[in-house]
């Protein structure tokens, strides 16, 4: 079977700077991958590529064996990658219910004419929708918010809130982008019990953390990225160990 | 003020319900011919400003550009009645048509553009097309304007006394405002309305983004190009002079006094500012300036306008939710 994601040899450059080059990397059905790296390493711009928000200059993204390179953020998202973003993104004048309901945009098929003639189709569709975003909500312990307004969620149900809303899309990979950020320890703690209980669903994550501890705990494979560069893959406990990765980016005072 | 607005949105079916057979019955009520051409007038504006609501308050684009559709669908109507001589009926499917296809060429070339920049070309979009209806002579009579365009009719039939034109209006009023209530209250309504809070969000979800803006384009200036046919069957007489950008800027006033993403606001902000600088006749040369104070006060005391942050939906959701989660703590209410 092929791999969820596939990045072969992906290099980025905005005019003379070479944000990124020559990565390749890949992701199993089922697992749960972290990129780390230090600030300016180009984790984000990885991201972006996958998406679809940035076209590589080289190199192929690949989504279960098919060439997704190049292609409409909006039509990747249906193909099934689904993201958050590091400074968070929410509809912030829309109820949290809404929020996770724009997720299933690319699930569901009424169009303009279903919605001026209120068809069967149309008021199933909602029903089904409305039933499944509770769901998602209560998953992410957010149940309790759901009619309140996005932007008046304290910061790490916003940020739960994104993981719901890109939960929704059905994603054959989910892409968190610092889900872990700006956190406190016991936000963090709840999150990672998230992640925990994503991966017994299934669900396949790839994510950008600087929490190491979040990152270690959770993250099966990692990937480190210095400099636009591919520095180091593998377990935690090689990454940890692996001399290149303390010296770029832990630092060498642990030695 | 909480309760009431709870109230309004619990009920707001029965409330809708009401005010359309109160305006039903008021020709009925009322027979001053002059007040009749008010409410006519004030359902017009409450159509065009709900046309522009779905562009600007739920899909954010912010156009200058509105009375040049409306141009366009009044000068449409009026050629297609005097020269081919067609009924109302014809004339507004012709209007919506044209309107839409100029929408769609205007739309596929500018609506890469964001914030500001699409303002500039949508003003510049309105001053041309008022240009052209200014100078090409040959086709629009350029500042003669078109005279003798036929009173509203439908199918040979006419509906040209003041209360028969207060039904068509109404008529069109409640059918624009039912179609933009269901678009905004379906899966196109919550994309559309994430495109307005985070475009780039909304495409990560999955939303086309560029296909909706067209899309929302294109309606919303069919209904304003209906609202212009109706305009010319109604004053029987159109010239340049009424479609010009200060048209496009009080529609926006209208669009945003009554408070963007609002339906009912719209409908409130539309209707008050139709009705009150003829309520306010009386003061003569310092009406203008008394209209401008009421704008002002209003945008310093409620710069959403009047119903900008009321979302009835929600409000009905959290009332909804709130009253089943009582009865367990009071025992609840009998009754």
């Amino acid at each position: 079977m092929s791999s969820v994601l596939k990045v072969t040899s992906v290099t980025q450059k905005f005019g003379g700077l070479k944000a990124l080059s020559d990565i390749n990397m890949h992701i199993e059905k089922g697992e749960i991958v972290g990129i780390i790296g230090p600030n300016g390493a180009g984790k984000t711009t990885l991201f972006n590529i996958i998406t679809g928000i940035y076209n590589p200059t080289e190199g192929k993204v690949e989504l279960g064996g098919e060439d997704i390179t190049g292609q409409k953020p909006h039509v990747i998202a249906r193909k099934g990658f689904a993201r958050t973003f590091q400074n968070i993104r929410l509809f912030s004048k829309m109820s949290a219910l809404d929020n996770v309901i724009v997720g299933m945009h690319g699930r569901t098929s009424v169009n303009l004419v279903d919605a001026i003639f209120h068809t069967p189709k149309k008021r199933r569709e909602e029903k089904a929708c409305g039933a499944r975003a509770e769901e998602l909500l209560r998953l992410m312990d957010l149940w309790e918010d759901r009619y309140a307004l996005a932007s008046s969620l304290p910061y790490g149900k916003q940020r739960r809130l994104e993981i719901a809303r890109a939960l929704a899309t059905q994603p054959k990979l989910l892409l968190l982008d610092e889900p872990a950020a700006g956190m406190n320890e016991q936000e963090t703690e709840d999150l990672l019990h998230m992640v925990q209980q994503l991966k017994e669903l299934g669900e396949t994550v790839l994510l950008i953390e600087h929490d190491m501890k979040f990152v270690m705990n959770v993250c099966e494979r990692l990937y480190v990225l210095n400099y636009g560069e591919l520095l180091a893959e593998g377990t935690p406990a090689e990454v940890r160990g692996n001399p290149k990765v303390i010296e770029a980016y832990l630092g060498k005072e642990d030695d | 003020m909480k309760k009431a607005l709870d109230f309004v949105a619990l009920h707001m079916r029965a409330i809708s319900v009401v005010l359309i057979v109160l305006l039903i019955a008021f020709p009925f009520a009322v027979s001053s011919s002059y007040i009749l051409r008010i409410m006519t007038i004030c359902f017009m504006y409450v159509m065009i400003a709900l046309s522009l609501n779905l562009l600007t308050g739920f899909l954010g684009l912010m156009t200058l550009g509105h009375a040049a559709f409306w141009g366009i669908g009044a000068y449409t109507a009026a050629l297609i009645a005097t020269r081919a001589g067609l009924g109302m009926g014809a004339c507004m499917v012709a209007a919506a048509i044209v309107a839409g296809v100029f929408s769609l060429l205007l739309g596929g070339a500018a609506l890469k553009l964001k914030g500001y920049f699409l303002t500039i070309v949508t003003l510049g979009f309105c001053e041309i097309i008022r240009l052209v209806e200014m100078n090409w002579t040959g086709l629009t009579r350029g500042p003669l304007g078109i005279p003798g365009i036929p009173s509203p009719n439908f199918f040979g039939i006419d509906l040209s006394s003041n209360t028969q034109i207060y039904f068509v209006m109404l008529v069109l009023v409640i059918l624009s405002a039912l179609v933009i209530y269901s678009i905004v209250h379906s899966r196109i309504g919550t994309a559309i309305m994430a495109i307005r809070e985070d475009d780039l969000a909304a495409q990560a979800m999955g939303v086309n983004v560029f296909k909706y803006k067209i899309m929302v384009f294109i309606i919303s200036s069919m209904i304003v190009g209906v609202a212009g046919a109706f305009y010319a069957h109604y004053i029987n007489y159109i010239d340049p002079t009424s479609f010009t950008t200060a048209a496009s800027t009080d529609m926006l006033v209208m669009a945003i006094f009554g408070g963007l993403g609002s339906i009912p606001g719209t409908i409130l902000g539309a209707s008050i500012l139709t009705i009150i600088p003829e309520t306010i006749r009386a003061l003569g040369m310092y009406r203008n300036l008394f209209y401008g104070i009421l704008i002002v006060v209003l945008m310093m005391v409620k710069p959403d306008g009047i119903l900008g942050n009321v979302n009835f939906k929600y409000l009905k959701q959290r009332a909804l939710s709130r009253r089943a989660a009582e009865p367990g703590k009071t025992g609840g209410k009998a009754e």
